[in-house]
């Protein structure tokens, strides 16, 4: 698997039906199509700039290592194993692994000051005055991790292999590269903790088949505890997911916050109950949340004027007049 | 003298030296109780001896009024920079002591304090100072020394650098989009800028004992602290109590008392009412605290609660009003800083959430609760915040050129954890 | 919040958007200029398609063949910028204003433009682009385009202005009035957000946002299916061929929904009544743009790429400010936001059934003062403690003792002399009392430059050479723009933040 693959195993480490999605290495076109989502890929315009920035990229290598990490080298030189000594490498086709999962990045660019080796990355989103998108970054962190983490497994001596990433980026509206010192400590922290988790993560019979079809894939997976919330766009299950979610009125489709509060009342019917009396909590957990969203229910009534959801209190609060002077009585006594 | 004693003092001597010295700035790592106040009145003392007239910036008015108190009691004459709104405090000093809005008011004081905010109201044009000391510079924001820098040649830092962060109401995204991060901490501001700064680490809390220093230290500090105590020097006497928490904290200094698993609204009723009984049982029973200075009994000013949320301290404050329970701290974090206890009942900022968020997670927001006290701490929780800890995704925004915190918010709060595993009571 | 939640929820449970607000509390401008636009994947300069201008039925479609080509690229957006400058034209009228100056105690007359312009775009990645293309542009060498370039980087610098009205994402503007039953992270589809607040006839929010995510994507951020099977045949036609008609059509259709889907979220907030404070926000918009172009005529509009030093500290206090304002300026301009914080329960609704205007106690320094006493009546119980503060406008209070059905108050600020005592309620007045007064504005106090301890005593480090490779795959040749020349590309207008503190600021004070 790529490294952005593995990556995901950080994306979503509540949620059983990713993570076995991940750890049984499920085909994700294979699933897309099963699941009638789109198919996602890269922009062709977005492969060619790629393409052209890595070539520009990988031709100024020497000199963005020497200014940044201190490293005189010429140009990279091909490798077949992990490096030692002083100097650039590139690792292509690597076969790594990283706990029980293969990682196998298309290559690894490596610079060596003699007593580290330092994973360099090149990426063709920008760096706007030294600015690049957060969440790019935090996704190139990701990955990079496990590049870390699994060259870590590979080395005689782990220590040696250093958090600390080269990342170029081109600069501005332009080609030309610029570099970045990016630590991923604690990307390979949280990683080496996902991994451990992993190895509890117990397959789906059906998932170890050599070539599932995709229907026996979305059935395997769907038999497998979902947790949905505010990352899930990003997850190849995600329609599937959404569906589940509105088809069941769980109130985790309406996001975490919603969640967060409602806590173990599952259903958006089943809070609203609470809220609105038509309900009595059962167990203190209930009650609590009962309460809350009581109140929320009373204000929102106060504040359009009893209607809708207000029963009591009746209509005729100016909603229209300022607030300091306006409202009547709440329509709802909230909490006792 | 103990060894920890000798390692304080060589220490305290180490600042001396960097203070008389030619080092521009000096910064001192202070953990949880390790003598920053004795320390920055000791130096007061020693700078007023040498002549120096001493401005001491400090970041509350709560702290203020303490060490105005301090200095006078220790001979001092010490002037207290105030705003319009300052009303002085219960047992203000009648001596030694003057109070006013203009420094002009305060002319003849061998030391003067006030408020880094107060202090940016000064120009530098009406007076600067050879050297300056700021208390608690890792609670101070790189914006509040922007506004004082220009009144000092020199610099005197001293602050624990397991706080909370500087906080703000403005978008992070935004200043950090278009901004070089100006929310840094004052310590963190100034190292950044001369890294040539010596760092001076206080080796020994005075606060926390044996066994409790080490859990503080393992899980929120860089620079490692022990216990100046000895392990036999502290306990706290329960004559007439029962609650199995207290008691095991007594012994062992810490208990996790852990309600049972649920996702409940963060003002979770069962909480508040089990914090509020245990405060009650607390202030109510004969309770006595032992430390090398005699027995005495534990007062209502020795117990407090540390809360995460405003909500949730109005919700425990009424609760003990119920009760018929006063003159007991209830605090969020954020203020609880800096301050010292007996007994303190923590409310766990993740208890009985679904989600971990960055907030919940901050290192600083467990560390200041987990350290404010010299006898015995109670962690008040839902179970199951492993599982919390456990799915909460690795997708903090990376903003480039800076770097990862030193330590990190979800580890810390691993690791907090892991040690007090062995201390789990669960509720009844 | 537990009432976001809660309202939520109602808009799951009904497939239906709710309110979230009553009022509308966004400056609307009879005459906004809409702009949406569709670029290259992966390139942050090439724009494929812009669609713009302040007619719904008419509006102006511009395409670049070749997005790459800096000649294109530079002619297309030649037009942009003049139509730019045309709508900008109209914002030029000015009326004397009266405005207190230094320390608030002199008066002056100064000239303040009557309106300002209003640039509304469908999402926050369009609102970004802005930025970037205002960026881009500023790094041309054509006086036509580097003065659009200045202008969009003013109008970019105030989208994080909270309050601002300059720059609107429709998305915002939605989301700021009504709350839908999907994932935050999807309110940010404009046509999903529009299927919740409006699904057409006989469909419920849900098929409806399904729907909705299966049109074109509203851009600028691409789509590579999209991509690769109706814009690739398209652009590459009209490269072979130069025949631009079915780039045209491609463009159209791409872009023709987001700018449907634009305006229809400047109608759905048109429709509410302004809240009261948004004049006045407003009016610091006006003094921007005001000062701005001052700037402009003078020569003197120049753009900091990242904010450090001083403008950096004083861009914080200025989103602090603004942001703690914007939120109380809400809450009391409208009900459906002050119910967030009952639902919090800082905020209590009731009526008053008793007053004791004639209470006093005796203070500190051994004086009888007038403290008015208040009782009020609350459907619920108040459950914060004794000492809580609260406030109905300017009259402050707080609370002695709660009980059940009822709170008792006693006044401490606002209306505590005799002659300030009919500022108190009524009896039997309905009122809600907030937990927050009157804002108080504190000035920034920031020195002229940085104090030694906030900046480093080495020399900065030399920048890296600037050596920027264009994109242009036709031209081998590095860039055609001779570096420094043009200023550096900046970000924020440098003195919208950074006029010094003996200068009139740009908004006068106290309106913050």
């Amino acid at each position: 698997m790529d490294p952005r693959r593995i990556a995901g195993l950080l994306d979503a480490p509540g949620c059983r039906r990713r993570q076995v999605l991940d750890a049984a290495q499920v085909d994700l076109g294979l699933l897309a199509e099963a699941i009638g989502a789109p198919p996602g890929g890269q922009s062709p315009y977005a492969r060619e700039r790629d393409g052209t920035f890595t070539h520009l990229a990988t031709a100024r290598l020497p000199e963005l290592v020497g200014r940044h990490l201190g490293i005189e080298c010429a140009a990279a030189a091909e490798t077949s194993e992990l490096p030692v000594g002083a100097g650039l490498w590139v690792w292509r086709e690597p076969k790594l692994r990283l706990g029980g999962l293969p990682v196998t990045p298309e290559q690894i660019v490596l610079a060596g000051d003699g007593k580290l080796l330092h994973p360099v990355e090149i990426r063709s989103y920008a760096c706007l005055d030294g600015h690049a998108d957060p969440t790019k970054v935090a996704g190139t962190a990701r990955e990079l991790a496990v590049v870390v983490a699994a060259l870590r497994q590979a080395a005689p001596v782990p220590e040696r292999v250093s958090s600390r990433c080269l990342l170029v980026l081109p600069r501005n509206f332009g080609l030309a590269p610029v570099g970045t010192l990016l630590d991923v400590a604690p990307q390979v922290r949280r990683l080496g903790w996902s991994l451990a988790q992993l190895d509890a993560v117990d397959l789906p019979a059906r998932l170890r088949l050599p070539q599932p079809s995709g229907e026996t894939l979305v059935s395997a997976l769907t038999e497998v505890e979902a947790r949905f919330g505010d990352g899930c766009p990003s997850c190849p299950m995600y329609t599937h997911c959404r569906r589940d979610a509105e088809d069941t009125g769980t109130v985790a489709r309406a996001g975490g916050a919603a969640a967060n509060l409602c806590g173990p009342v599952g259903t958006a019917a089943h809070a609203l109950a609470l809220a609105h009396g038509e309900r009595t909590p059962n167990g203190e957990a209930e009650q609590a949340i009962s309460d809350e969203l009581a109140r929320a229910a009373a204000a929102y009534g106060w504040a359009v004027g009893g209607s809708g959801v207000a029963p009591a209190g009746g209509p005729g609060t100016d909603s229209a007049g300022r607030s300091g002077t306006a409202g009547g009585p709440a329509g709802k006594p909230g909490a006792r | 003298m103990s060894s920890a004693g000798a390692r304080h003092e060589a220490a305290i001597e180490e600042v001396w030296d960097r203070v008389r010295g030619t080092d521009r700035a000096v910064v001192v790592d202070s953990p949880p109780g390790a003598g920053k106040s004795t320390l920055v009145r000791e130096l007061a003392k020693r700078l007023v001896a040498v002549g120096e007239h001493v401005p001491i910036v400090v970041q509350t008015n709560d702290q203020a009024d303490d060490l105005v108190i301090a200095l006078a009691g220790a001979g001092l004459s010490t002037g207290r920079l105030h705003g319009q709104d300052w009303t002085p405090p219960a047992g203000w000093p009648r001596t030694r002591v003057r109070t006013g809005t203009k420094l002009g008011e305060l002319g003849g004081c061998d030391v003067v304090v006030g408020t880094a905010a107060k202090w940016a109201f000064v120009k530098s044009d009406e007076r600067t100072w050879p050297l300056g000391v700021i208390d608690e510079a890792y609670q101070m924001s790189a914006a509040a020394l922007v506004r004082v820098g220009h009144l000092f040649d020199r610099l005197l830092l001293v602050g624990d650098p397991g706080q909370l962060a500087p906080f703000t109401v403005a978008d992070e995204h935004s200043v950090r989009s278009l901004a070089t991060w100006p929310l840094d901490t004052a310590a963190g501001t100034l190292l950044r800028h001369h890294p040539g700064t010596p760092v001076i680490p206080l080796p020994v809390s005075w606060r926390l004992a044996p066994h409790t220093a080490p859990v503080i230290s393992d899980a929120f500090y860089t620079r490692a602290f022990t216990a100046g105590a000895a392990p036999t020097d502290r306990r706290l006497e329960l004559a007439s109590l029962t609650h199995p928490a207290l008691a095991h904290a007594a012994e062992h200094g810490w208990a996790l008392l852990e309600l049972p698993a649920a996702h409940v609204p963060r003002t979770d009723p069962a909480l508040v009412a089990t914090i509020a009984d245990l405060v009650h049982q607390l202030v109510t029973a004969e309770v006595s605290t032992v430390d090398p200075s005699g027995p005495r009994p534990l007062s209502r000013a020795d117990v407090a609660v540390g809360v995460v949320h405003r909500d949730q301290k109005a919700h425990v404050e009424a609760a003990l009003q119920r009760r018929g329970v006063s003159g007991v701290t209830v605090d969020t974090a954020n203020r609880l800083q800096g301050r010292q206890y007996e007994v303190v009942l923590a409310w766990h900022p993740l208890s009985g959430r679904r989600d971990a968020s960055a907030f919940h997670l901050e290192a600083g927001r467990l560390c200041v609760l987990a350290s404010r006290h010299r006898q015995a701490c109670v962690v008040v929780s839902r179970a199951g915040v492993e599982e919390q800890l456990h799915a909460y995704p690795a997708a903090e925004p990376v903003w480039l050129g800076t770097d990862p915190p030193q330590v990190d918010g979800w580890e810390a709060n691993r690791a907090f954890l892991e040690r007090l595993h062995p201390h789990r009571i669960a509720a009844r | 919040m537990s009432l976001d939640v809660y309202q939520r929820l109602l808009a799951l449970s009904q497939a239906r958007a709710v309110p979230a607000a009553s009022r509308a509390h966004r400056h609307l401008s009879p005459r906004p200029w809409l702009l949406t636009g569709y670029h290259l994947a992966g390139e942050p300069s090439a724009p494929v398609a812009i669609r713009y201008g302040s007619f719904r039925d008419s509006p102006k479609l511009l395409t670049v063949a070749e997005p790459r080509d800096r000649a294109l690229r530079f002619a297309a957006l030649g037009g942009l910028a003049r139509d730019l400058a045309t709508y900008l034209s109209r914002y030029t009228v000015t009326e004397p204003v009266v405005r207190a100056t230094g320390n608030g105690r002199e008066l002056d007359v100064d000239q303040c433009c009557v309106d300002a312009p209003q640039i509304v775009v469908p999402n926050e990645a369009t609102a970004h682009w802005v930025g970037l293309l205002g960026q881009y542009l500023r790094t041309l060498d054509d006086p036509v385009l580097a003065a659009a370039g200045a202008h969009l980087g003013w109008i970019a610098s105030r989208r994080h202005l909270p309050g601002s009205s300059v720059l609107l994402t429709a998305t915002d503007l939605l989301t700021t009035h009504w709350r839908t039953g999907q994932l935050p992270t999807e309110d940010g589809h404009l046509g999903r957000l529009l299927a919740w607040i409006e699904p057409p006839a006989g469909s419920d929010a849900w098929q409806a946002a399904r729907d909705a995510e299966a049109m074109p994507p509203a851009g600028p951020a691409s789509d590579p299916s999209w991509d690769q099977v109706v814009l690739r045949p398209a652009l590459e036609r009209a490269k072979e061929q130069g025949d631009v008609r079915r780039l045209k059509l491609a463009a159209a259709e791409v872009l023709g929904g987001a700018w449907r889907d634009t305006w229809a979220a400047v109608d759905l907030v048109r429709m509410l009544p302004p809240g009261e404070h948004v004049a006045k926000r407003w009016e610091s918009d006006r003094w921007s743009w005001t000062r701005h172009r001052e700037r402009v005529l003078a020569g003197t509009v120049s753009f900091s790429a990242r904010l450090s030093d001083v403008p950096a500290y004083r861009f914080l206090h200025e989103l602090e400010t603004r942001t703690a304002a914007l939120e109380r300026q809400m809450a009391l301009d409208d009900p459906l936001v002050m119910a967030r914080y009952l639902a919090t329960g800082e905020a209590v609704a009731g009526v008053v059934i008793k007053r004791d205007p004639e209470h006093t106690v005796v203070n500190s320094g051994g004086r009888s003062v007038l403290r008015p006493l208040l009782w009020v009546r609350t459907p619920a119980a108040f459950d914060r403690p004794a000492g809580t503060e609260l406030w109905w406008g300017k009259v402050g209070m707080v609370v002695r003792a709660a009980t059940d059905d009822t709170v008792e108050l006693m006044v401490t600020s606002g209306a505590v002399t005799r002659p300030k005592l009919g500022l108190l309620p009524d009896a039997d007045a309905e009122i809600v009392l907030a937990p927050f007064g009157p804002l108080q504005y504190f000035p920034d106090n920031l020195p002229d430059e940085l104090p030694w301890p906030t900046r480093s005593s080495r020399p900065a480090p030399a920048p890296e050479q600037d050596d920027d490779l264009d994109t242009d795959l036709d031209s081998a040749a590095p860039a055609a723009t001779a570096p420094g020349r043009v200023p550096e590309p900046r970000a924020v207008p440098a003195e919208d933040v950074a006029a010094p503190a003996t200068a009139a600021p740009d908004e006068p004070r106290g309106l913050w």
